[in-house]
């Protein structure tokens, strides 16, 4: 009787959950749904590009549930199958979607379907996990998982959510043609300007993390010079990684010397920092 | 439902079916979406966009005649910037009177429409509708 229940309320907490995800997925979704750029990328871009993307996106998705989830245990079967589920709720949600905003309509073959319908699942995919595990958060009457983590930061985990903010930011940003205009448009100076900017700030985000998280002041709180390389300079590092990877991924350095190249990977480098450091802060 | 929660599965929906089924349609997608991807990749060879214009039922507006056109990409490459040109010739292969329009976009196997209007009627001539050239994107 209990146990059936017990049951009964674990799938109704779910579906609960998946609703919460469905939300997620459109917060998360929406700005590259409602952008055209990103319909044709959908069609045009390289099939081995797209498959790899969806590819890299599912461990991530799996990493995210297991640093963000609300359980307790790392269990990492639980983490797939939530990964899977906020999958689900993404691609559900972009096959509803398409058809009533027209963005497939009849006519388009099932390769330019399954190609939209797979770059709208990563930002959707990530935005349900992170309502199915953050808002989760909320109704847990113990906030134990998020004391234990303040209490033993992960640099791993730092790592993780500033790449997650990247990609996040980078694949919102990087179908327009206006990173590519920018980067051509900017003499090399101005450039390393934009580096040196981008590290400020995320520094100054990684500052600000670091005063949040630190209950005693004078006890054990780590120089700038190791905070900077630690977290501003690794963070850039991943940040430059992930946005020469969106980049390549959607054929954005097709024709384009290596000069340009660098350009451009500055100029998405640059929202995709914010992104980065911001994630630390908020998740 | 405390002591599920003590058992370490930390999740409060942790084993629920509809987890399950969830998890299931999330692989389902997954393996559809790469397989379908990584079968393009093996089978795509590239080939650049092959155009095919099919004329529709000619009709008068106002007028004018209007003659709808479907195109079909029968590539395995998008062609963008496609131009479409419809001609109409007299007996002795004059040329009498053009239309064109423009297709953004023709991804692979996919059928796209647009329609051309002719101030004489098609009917009295050789009408020839015909893609002239695209890019990619």
């Amino acid at each position: 009787m209990a146990a059936a229940n017990g049951s009964r309320l674990a799938n109704l907490r779910f579906l609960v959950g998946l609703a919460r995800a469905a939300g997620g997925a459109l917060i998360f979704s929406l700005p590259l749904l409602m952008t055209m750029e990103l319909w044709w990328l959908g069609f045009y871009m390289g099939r081995l590009q797209l498959a790899l993307l969806t590819l890299v996106t599912f461990p991530l998705l799996v990493l995210l549930s297991h640093y963000v989830g609300f359980e307790r245990t790392f269990d990492w079967r639980e983490d797939v199958v939530d990964a899977l589920a906020a999958y689900a709720v993404a691609v559900i949600m972009a096959v509803v979607l398409h058809p009533l905003l027209v963005i497939a309509a009849p006519g388009d073959s099932f390769s330019e379907i399954i190609g939209k319908i797979a770059l709208q699942a990563v930002p959707g995919a990530i935005g349900a996990l992170l309502a199915l595990s953050q808002l989760g958060q909320a109704q847990e009457e113990d906030g134990s998982r998020r004391r234990h983590w303040q209490e033993e930061p992960s640099y791993p985990r730092e790592l993780f959510l500033m790449l997650l903010g990247a990609l996040f930011l980078s694949l919102n940003l990087a179908p327009t043609e206006e990173m590519v205009l920018i980067g051509h448009r900017m003499p090399p100076l101005y450039s390393l300007l934009l580096v040196v900017l981008s590290l400020l700030l995320m520094h100054a985000f990684v500052y600000s993390v670091e005063f949040r998280g630190q209950h005693d002041p004078g006890n054990g709180h780590p120089g700038h010079a190791r905070l900077f390389l630690h977290y501003t300079v690794a963070g850039y590092g991943i940040v430059l990684l992930t946005s020469l990877f969106i980049l390549w991924t959607f054929g954005r350095f097709e024709g384009i010397g290596m000069l340009d190249v660098v350009a451009i990977t500055v100029v998405l480098a640059f929202p995709a920092s914010i992104g980065a450091a911001a994630a630390r802060l908020i998740l | 439902m405390a002591g599920q929660r003590g058992t370490g599965h930390g999740s409060p929906w942790a084993q629920s079916a509809t987890e399950w089924i969830a998890a299931g349609v999330g692989l389902a997608a997954l393996l559809v979406i790469t397989g379908t991807l990584l079968f393009e990749v093996i089978t795509g060879n590239g080939h650049p966009p092959r155009i095919s214009a099919q004329a529709g039922e000619i009709t008068t507006q106002d007028g004018v005649f209007h003659i709808p056109v479907e195109l079909t990409n029968h590539g395995s490459r998008t062609g963008a910037g496609v131009l479409v040109v419809g001609e109409l010739r007299d007996g002795e292969g004059e040329v009498v009177e053009e239309a064109e329009f423009e297709l953004d976009f023709l991804p692979p196997r996919s059928t796209r429409r647009g329609g051309l209007y002719f101030d004489l009627d098609p009917h009295d001539f050789e009408l020839s509708i015909s893609p002239r050239g695209y890019h990619y994107p």
